[in-house]
């Protein structure tokens, strides 16, 4: 029951909560019934709401970028000790600040510690600023953005800064992208950004509770992270092999779709687990790619797959442990690029009508599963064949019609059967 | 507050502290006992929206030749040994692999050699300006490009280490020359 009770949505207890005095009122339930479930479903904060994280946020990002206009001036008339106090004396006042915030620990509301890591960021990177200023230091303002990012990170973590870690997530796929560069021949620093991203281990999705992101920086974390490996897997690509980057791609999705999580994490709804939603898609795109001929091919070669593949192995066991059967039926299209090259344009198509009945009779069973989707997936097997099939238009429009048809019959009839399940 | 918060705040602390006092002593040290070397350049006018407003410094030289057989791959460390000439502009003459003990030396990236000829990258850019100056810094340069004047930049090199100092021309440094300009 607690676990239940941990499980529901802030916005149903709200629901519940609202509704107990009425209840009373009209007899429905007693005093001690009402106290109890008042205890149990106490309205829990999920630590800093959006609007708090943006208003404080946004404030203390103003002050810190006026800083930095009112530094870039360059100021002349002082000398190079004046102005390299101007540099670091900010910087002293938000380190003072936020070792009070953090003195005061829970006593101030969330949006406090937020601003004042969010400014000591700022800070910290306007004292690199002026100091390259001072002396006409070169660089490219990607390298500056590295130097900057690993500065903020600490902050991230002993502030429990969401703020920072928003900011470092979008920083570090900025600089990423940056280095995306099908050139260079020399060593590249993008092979740095899987590092970065350790730096942020403490909010990965699946971890501990106290540090579980909200929903909006989780989609930016997960999109973030996804578009950075994926520059980082591509850049390598492009130095050594050539398709191999399907299949490291489908791997890196599967992981996604796998990641661990607790059992908590795995309770709740999936628009709060958006890695398992954007690996999923991945795969769910990549495999319908497949389907219409492009074929994934199988590359034997190359360190990054075989690594990618053992992290594959390690969380499949991990999600078969879980009974994740859901996530294990969409993962499971990730074998498609073993298919032999000939078949694998059918083979992938009955694989992804597999995936698809096995999602919808997971739920039939009264196991977790996303029958929607599975039925989005039937339906778009069917259309994609009849799209590249030689029948008659008229063939295929009795087709999507039926198809269609289908789809709402199944969405009325699963809808109605939750209902009485419920 | 917990013991490991204090570590970890003092540590991040201490580092954001520490990065930029290490450039500042690096600098410092080649602005105070670095010789002072000229150099022959041009230069238009960008702008760095995270760090000022700022002239790009390109020196003119920007190949060296090697001997026949000198291997250099692209973004290769270098040092450019520095020889100045009879009119008092440096230039690079020749370029080693490693740090030479009794010569004067800058250290460079390469860029792509071709033909016994090496493409240099310089460890300076970009010289900072006020922002009220740096839009007549355009105007200037380009009469005094027209004008054939040499724009020179005047650099501390130590070690290996560059760090420019100003740009003058005749003698004079820019920021004095566009400060008379706007009436600053």
């Amino acid at each position: 029951m607690p676990t239940l009770a941990a499980n529901m949505k802030t916005s149903h207890n709200r629901w519940l909560l609202d509704q107990l005095p009425s209840w009373e009122q009209e007899g429905i339930i007693n005093g001690d019934g009402a106290s109890i479930l008042r205890e149990r479903y106490a309205e829990k904060s999920e630590g800093i709401s959006l609007v708090q994280l943006i208003f404080g946020g946004l404030g203390a990002l103003l002050v810190g970028l006026g800083l930095i206009a009112v530094i870039g001036y360059n100021w002349d008339d002082f000398g190079r000790p004046a102005r390299l106090l101007f540099a670091f004396l900010p910087l002293l006042g938000a380190q003072a600040f936020s070792f009070w915030v953090l003195r005061k620990g829970d006593t101030l509301a969330p949006w406090v510690r937020e601003s004042a890591a969010l400014f000591q960021a700022i800070t910290a990177g306007a004292c690199l600023a002026v100091v390259s200023q001072i002396y006409n230091m070169g660089g490219s303002w990607p390298e500056f953005l590295f130097w900057w990012l690993v500065l903020s990170l600490p902050l991230a973590w002993v502030m429990r800064s969401h703020a920072v870690a928003l900011f470092y997530i979008i920083g570090t796929t900025v600089w990423v992208v940056d280095q995306m560069d099908f050139f260079r021949t020399h060593g590249s620093s993008i092979l740095l950004y899987p590092l970065l991203l350790l730096g942020l281990v403490p909010y990965w999705p699946g971890l501990r509770a106290e540090n579980r992101l909200p929903v909006f920086s989780r989609w930016v974390l997960a999109i973030g992270s996804m578009i950075g490996l994926c520059v980082t897997i591509e850049s390598m690509v492009n130095r050594s092999y050539g398709s191999v980057q399907f299949l490291a791609w489908m791997l890196l999705a599967t992981a996604y779709v796998i990641l661990p999580l607790s059992a908590a994490g795995v309770a709740e709804g999936i628009m709060r687990k958006p890695q398992t939603i954007i690996g999923g898609g991945m795969l769910i795109v990549m495999s319908f790619i497949s389907s219409f001929g492009a074929e994934l091919k199988f590359e034997s070669g190359g360190a990054m797959n075989i690594l990618l593949g053992v992290v594959v192995v390690i969380l499949l066991a991990l999600a078969i442990s879980r009974r994740r059967w859901s996530e294990l039926s969409v993962a499971s299209l990730v074998v498609i690029p073993l298919y032999p090259e000939e078949v694998q344009k059918w083979f992938a198509s009955l694989h992804l009508v597999g995936v698809g009945l096995a999602l919808i009779l997971l739920h039939l069973n009264g196991l977790r599963g996303t029958p929607r989707l599975g039925a989005m997936i039937l339906a778009g097997v069917v259309m994609a064949r009849m799209g590249d099939s030689n029948l008659s238009l008229l063939t295929k429009g009795f087709c999507f019609i039926a198809v269609g048809i289908g789809f709402l019959v199944f969405n009325v009839w699963l809808s109605r059967r939750n209902k009485v399940a419920a | 507050m917990k013991t490991s918060s204090v570590v970890v705040f003092g540590l991040a602390a201490l580092i954001q502290w520490a990065a930029p006092v290490m450039q500042i002593w690096k600098h410092e040290s080649v602005l105070t006992g670095g010789a002072l070397v000229k150099i022959k350049c041009g230069a238009p006018d960008p702008y760095d929206p995270l760090r000022g407003r700022f002239l790009a410094v390109r020196p003119e030289q920007d190949m060296v030749t090697v001997p026949s057989g000198a291997a250099y791959s692209s973004g290769q460390t270098v040092y450019g040994w520095l020889d100045v000439g009879a009119d008092g502009l440096a230039t690079v003459t020749k370029l080693s692999e490693t740090l030479p003990a009794d010569h004067l030396a800058i250290e460079l990236t390469t860029s792509y050699s071709y033909d016994g000829k090496v493409y240099i990258t310089w460890p300076f850019d970009r010289f900072y300006l006020n922002e009220k100056i740096a839009p007549e810094a355009d105007v200037w340069l380009r009469d005094n490009l027209r004008d054939r004047k040499t724009v020179v930049a005047e650099v501390r090199v130590k070690d290996g280490r560059a760090v420019l100092q100003t740009l003058s021309l005749d003698g004079k440094s820019f920021r004095d020359i566009l400060a008379e300009r706007v009436g600053h």
